[in-house]
């Protein structure tokens, strides 16, 4: 993350705070006089008078009731001879604000502190500083030098009196310097985030400590960081907590790609924020939140990174892990075959297509992201071994990369090389089992460690194979190859190209999932893949001859997408973009609404086309 | 010198029955005169012995000395034999001496209680069968049982015996029974006939193949004989008609066989009466080994085994067809001189994999076959062309045909490999390769290249694709069929190029590092070794970006999983390949880090550890790409047909 993104998102957050934290029934609201207070504490100084009663670290300090006499906070340095004393605004300083918001009153009153305890005997200075969350006007400004020089140099016969003006930027600045720790975020989620950051520090991304620990104790954290009445604050402040994980795990060597992870979870969960409220500042801001932080810094990353993704075989493990490295390696080149087919579909969403430039920018930027699919899986084989069932989510996810800017042939080439690789482990020459049905990476290590899949692997129901067929069918029109009929024939029917039955394989029966009608309720949350319903797919009788042609295949697929939007039709929301939605799919581990692909490979009220083959009988 | 514990065995210390058994019997020897010396030698031991049972007497006295409380049937009598044989040695004489007291000590008990004394030894209540086994001979020159009692007596012995080397005796046991006890030994054959098993018909083909030798003297006994004989030559049983067959084998190992004779099971071996052909070919198969056969009949039956070794399927035929091949003596009539026995290892292809006793004799064939190379070559080829998927598999098997790779690797057997490597015939070619890789040649010979066409070139470069062969080996091939490649267009050439691109990725450590030695300055592999090393500046930079260190939850485990079913493996497979291995005796120290033992009150010193370590090279690709490997092999093999077909075509 470059450090002007980094500022930029600490001053959204930092001017989004009130002048005190106080726990409200609505929930807890988050004040500037805590990051004040940490700041203090991070430079060295002791508190002399807070404006809340301090509690653990996982509560929101109590608020104290009585009067401040314009004295919000006030600290003792370290040789005890100054006092600083924080006068508190959230308010701009401007004229209207001056005496409304009694910037003057308060800071009067702060410049005559009464000196005569004894923890202050020794003190020689008295700094007033004014501080706001906010910017300021030249009238403020002006009101503010002139009430410092009426103040006077001195408290007493012997204290000197000093003023200084905290605005916006510079208690960024100090934030920046002095506190890009947990200590930044609100009291109630110091211990728990102190703990994430540890954790983060020590993890590696994808361990099996990160998928255990790190990642329930970081839901967990956004569980409760938008839980109740949550406001823009609540949102604000979620990427600020981003920034500081960053920090903590800055020296791993995986500390990028569990940044975007953790970040995913965070943008599911203001999306999930978004789609409750009824208010549009709150939408447009996850929507800025989702463009500005996890699309650009994807994007960012990539930039970055694609270099070395294209080094032929960088994802490769070398033969030290034997066949669970190459299971590794697979696993990782979809993570990242997800990522950036996540950044086009997102990108694509969002560009602006008022004016040609404008097209033409958002078409070079997507045709870019095509490249560098196609630069990362010409670059690793990896990307063309998917494990699971789930893995059709990335094969819809690239479809979709290429097909975008009708760069056919390198999908073309992406789909025969695939289904090449797949037909190995179909047919069993490959070493690696065929793609596991119930998407779980134990029972595929544990088939690959032991040279045998356990009795709990499937590799007998495919909707992967559904979906890719689906894929294939809305490119044959396009192209003169056969390779729905390949992959029916070869994937399907586990027949070789003679059309004779490999030995030991059984045909697949493919399946298509359907949500449950509530899915958009849910689907950010949590994993819907046990509810809804899933199908069977003969395409045909099943006494009839198995279909050997890619037209009656693809005419077959065709009438299969019409039935089956017939009976199970399908509304996409209008709030949470297919980019969140697919971003959601991933992450909670749901097979992808059937209606996101086929809204591009099939559009509805598209009339059908009837194959030749159909047309002569 | 005789000590104390010599002169009084009651004051031995306290031992076992046995040990004190022993004791005994050593001071009864040494009491008789026949343990004298500690120097003695077995003879001058035995000699004593025998000397001491001159007649019916003095074996009563010897025995009388030995069993001081008689023989009966609940003493051991074999184990004291046993150990008298054991004390006494192990010569002729020996063995005599022992079948006199056994024979007395048999003849001292009443005749039911005798039958249960014969019964232990069968029984193997004895510990000292093997001791007694060779005095057996002599027994049955003597021994007065019934004779169905006899043949059960000598079924069970032959059955505890049948997997043991030292059946010798026994047959000599049988040998000596027809030779002196005609009537008896024809009661047993009938009776074995009558009740067969298979110990029986053995029992009845063997004194059958002997009766038929002698000269029966009364015609009751000849008639009899041939009445025995008819029975089992026209039996419907396949077994008896087999123990019939086999007692021509007896039969010619003991004096010969008549032309007429031989004729005669010819004529029956060509009609195939009863489907016998193939019994009597192993019967004639072991007659070749016959030193008393006729000049004539080893000519005729030499021509015969090699008009009918290809028809034959039966499993041990073919057995026996190949230890016929080992041999050497020569013909020198008629056709039978064009036969070379070597050669049938070849006719009796296809010889199942799993037929491994008939291998080994075929690599025992072929190794005694090697000190003439052209003979040995000739036949190798054959044989690669005629079933070399065995061949390939028994190479590749551990422990198989060490002896013949060996054999070849002293050799110098690169033009035989070469020209294997270019044979037209797939499974040929596929020997030649996998020896090729085994042998570790140095490169392939030039004139079998040079004579070969590019579609076999190609037919080359395809298969070794097909193979997993050591990267050394990969380097050399690559490096030896490089030239022709150059000259068969970019089309062939570029395929060269990405086959030679993909194995410096798969093995950078050997096969790189010989391809250097090789290719010095060659500029199209300098190319490849090029683009290669930059990969791996590229790599190492992409690596430390951490693109691809994200880790995967369950991949530890499933590495710890997959590291045990390794180490089994290595270990299974190191059984395999070691006999010394699996005899070795495992110990897992439970602490320290030095290794001492304490053996029967002796403690050695602790010894440190020593450690070994080997290395190999794994191929990269097979694990980054396993798909994209099959897909190449599929594609190989696809090619090979290809041209094979295009060949045939043409």
């Amino acid at each position: 993350m470059d450090d002007a993104a980094r500022t930029n998102f600490l001053v959204y957050y930092l001017q989004s705070l009130k002048e005190r934290s106080r726990q409200e029934n609505s929930g807890t609201k988050f004040g500037i006089d805590w990051v004040i207070y940490n700041l203090a504490i991070q430079e060295g100084w002791t508190p002399h008078r807070l404006p809340f009663l301090r509690s653990g670290g996982d509560e929101t300090s109590k608020t104290k009731p009585e009067a401040e006499f314009g004295n919000d906070e006030s600290y003792l340095s370290p040789d005890r001879k100054t006092l600083r004393v924080f006068v508190l605004k959230d308010e701009v300083l401007n004229n209207k604000n001056w005496t409304k918001h009694n910037f003057d009153t308060d800071l009067r009153s702060a410049s005559a502190p009464r000196l005569t305890t004894p923890e202050l005997k020794n003190v020689e200075v008295v700094e007033v500083i004014l501080a706001y969350n906010k910017d300021e006007t030249a009238s403020g400004v002006e009101l503010y030098e002139r009430r410092v020089h009426s103040q006077g140099t001195k408290v007493g016969d012997n204290v000197s009196l000093k003023f200084d003006r905290w605005n916006l930027t510079t208690i960024v600045e100090r934030v920046e310097s002095n506190l890009l720790s947990p200590a930044l975020l609100p009291q109630k989620f110091f211990s728990q985030f102190s703990y994430i950051c540890s954790q983060v520090a020590d993890f590696d991304h994808g361990s099996d400590e990160w998928e255990n620990q790190v990642i329930p104790n970081w839901r967990s954290f956004l569980d409760g960081l938008f839980a109740g009445d949550a406001d823009e604050r609540n949102v604000r402040l979620l990427p600020v907590a981003l920034i500081i994980l960053k920090e903590s795990a800055d020296k791993r060597e995986t500390a990028e790609t569990g940044w975007i992870d953790l970040m995913e979870w965070g943008m599911l969960t203001i999306w999930e924020m978004a789609r409750k409220t009824e208010t549009k500042g709150i939408r447009n801001l996850v929507a800025h939140t989702w463009i500005e932080f996890y699309v650009k810094q994807l994007e960012r990353y990539y930039h970055d990174n694609i270099e070395h993704l294209c080094v032929e075989k960088s994802l490769d493990r070398g033969c030290s892990e034997m066949l669970v490295g190459t299971v590794v390696s697979g696993v990782v080149a979809h993570w990242h075959l997800a990522r950036l087919g996540l950044l086009s579909l997102a990108c694509a969403e969002v560009m602006p297509r008022e004016t040609d430039e404008q097209r033409e920018v958002g078409f070079r930027l997507l045709h870019q992201l095509a490249s560098w699919t196609a630069g990362l899986i010409s670059a690793n084989v990896a990307t063309m071994r998917p494990l699971v069932d789930l893995n059709h989510i990335e094969l819809f996810l690239v479809w979709q990369a290429f097909r975008r800017v009708g760069r056919r042939q390198d999908l073309h080439v992406w789909l025969t090389i695939l289904v090449n690789q797949l037909s190995m482990r179909r047919a069993g020459t490959g070493q690696l089992p065929f793609i596991e049905g119930n998407n779980s990476m134990e029972l595929v290590f544990e088939a690959i460690a032991e040279g045998e899949s356990p009795p709990e692997y499937c590799d007998t129901s495919s909707v992967y194979l559904t979906c890719l067929l689906e894929l294939v069918c809305e490119s044959q029109s396009h192209e003169s190859s056969d390779l729905a009929a390949v992959i029916y024939r070869r994937l399907v029917l586990g027949c070789a190209d003679d059309h004779k039955r490999i030995d030991g394989c059984q045909p697949i029966e493919l399946m298509v999932w359907f949500p449950p009608s509530d899915w958009e309720q849910h689907v950010l949350k949590e994993c819907l893949a046990n509810t809804g319903s899933c199908f069977t797919i003969s395409y045909r009788q099943p006494w009839d001859e198995p279909m050997t042609e890619t037209a009656e295949i693809v005419a077959e697929v065709e009438r299969f997408v019409r039935a089956s939007r017939e009976a199970e039709p399908i509304t996409l929301p209008s709030v949470v973009p297919a980019s969140a939605i697919t971003l959601a799919c991933l992450k909670h581990r749901t097979p992808l609404i059937p209606e996101y692909w086929r809204r591009l490979a099939f559009p509805p009220n598209t009339p059908t086309k009837v194959p030749a083959s159909t047309e002569s009988t | 010198m005789i000590d104390d514990a010599d002169k009084n065995p009651s004051r031995l210390p306290r031992q076992t029955p046995e040990a004190q058994r022993r004791e005994e019997l050593r001071f009864a020897l040494r009491k008789l005169g026949v343990l004298a010396d500690n120097d003695d030698n077995d003879e001058q031991r035995s000699d004593r012995l025998l000397n001491l049972l001159m007649d019916d007497n003095a074996v009563r006295g010897v025995l009388q000395s030995l069993f001081p409380k008689g023989v009966s049937c609940r003493d051991n009598l074999h184990d004291s034999l046993g150990m008298v044989c054991s004390l006494v040695g192990y010569d002729s004489g020996t063995r005599q001496a022992i079948a006199k007291l056994w024979l007395a000590a048999v003849n001292q008990i009443v005749s039911t209680d005798r039958m249960n004394l014969l019964d232990e030894f069968v029984n193997q209540e004895s510990n000292y069968l093997f001791n007694l086994l060779p005095s057996v001979p002599a027994l049955l020159n003597e021994l007065d049982v019934p004779t169905e009692y006899l043949l059960t007596w000598l079924e069970r012995l032959l059955t505890v015996i049948s997997n043991d080397g030292a059946q010798s005796y026994y047959w000599s046991g049988l040998r000596t029974l027809a030779v002196y006890r005609t009537a008896d030994s024809l009661d047993i054959a009938e009776r074995a006939v009558q009740g067969p098993t298979t110990e029986r018909l053995r029992i009845a083909s063997f004194l059958l193949g002997l009766l038929r030798t002698e000269s029966l003297g009364k015609e009751a006994y000849q008639f009899r004989f041939d009445a025995l004989d008819q029975t089992m030559r026209e039996s419907d049983d396949p077994e008896i008609r087999r123990s019939w067959h086999w007692s021509w084998a007896t039969m010619a190992s003991d004096q010969g066989i008549s032309d007429a004779h031989f004729e005669s099971l010819v004529i029956r071996a060509d009609r195939g009466e009863h489907n016998d052909r193939e019994c009597l070919m192993r019967v004639f198969c072991s007659l070749l080994s016959c030193d008393k056969l006729s000049q004539n009949t080893y000519d005729r039956l030499l021509v015969w085994v090699d008009r009918h070794a290809e028809k034959i399927v039966d499993a041990e035929a073919k057995h026996s067809i190949a230890s016929a091949a080992r041999l050497d003596r020569v013909a020198v009539d008629g056709d039978a001189t064009t036969v070379r026995p070597l050669s049938w290892i070849i006719k009796i292809q296809p010889v199942p994999l799993e037929d491994l006793g008939t291998w080994h004799v075929i690599e025992l064939a072929l190794v005694n076959s090697i000190k003439d190379k052209n003979t040995f070559s000739e036949v190798f080829k054959s044989l690669a062309a005629a079933n070399g998927s065995a061949l390939l598999k028994l190479f590749q098997q551990p422990r198989t045909f060490d002896r013949l790779l060996r054999e070849i690797e002293e050799m110098n057997a690169m033009t035989i490999i070469s020209e294997l490597i270019v044979s037209p015939e797939r499974a040929a070619r596929r020997v030649g390769l996998a020896l090729f890789d085994k042998v570790g040649s140095r490169q392939i010979a030039k004139r079998p290249l040079k004579n070969a066409s590019d579609e076999i070139i190609q037919m080359v470069f395809y298969e070794m694709q097909c193979l997993v062969l050591e990267p050394k080996a990969t380097a050399r091939l690559m490096w030896s069929i490089k030239p022709w490649f150059e000259q068969m267009g970019n089309e062939l050439l570029g395929e060269y190029v990405d086959l030679l691109d993909m194995q410096v990725r798969n093995y950078p450590g050997s096969l790189l590092k010989e391809l250097k030695r090789l290719a010095k300055d060659d500029s199209l592999v300098g190319s490849v070794v090029k683009d290669f090393e930059e990969l791996v500046e590229a790599t190492a930079a992409s690596r430390q970006s951490g693109v691809a260190r994200i880790r995967v939850a369950g991949a530890r485990r499933g590495a710890i999983l997959h590291k045990r079913k390794m180490d089994r493996e290595v270990r299974r497979s190191m059984g395999e390949h070691s006999v010394l291995i699996s005899l070795c005796k495992q110990i897992q120290l439970l602490y320290g880090n030095s290794l001492g033992q304490y053996v029967d009150g002796t403690m050695t010193k602790a010894a440190p550890f020593h450690s070994t370590t080997s290395s190999l090279e794994m191929p990269i690709v097979e694990f980054s790409d396993p798909e994209g490997m099959a897909i190449r092999r599929i594609r190989a093999a696809t090619m090979i047909d290809q041209i094979t077909r295009k060949e045939t075509d043409g």
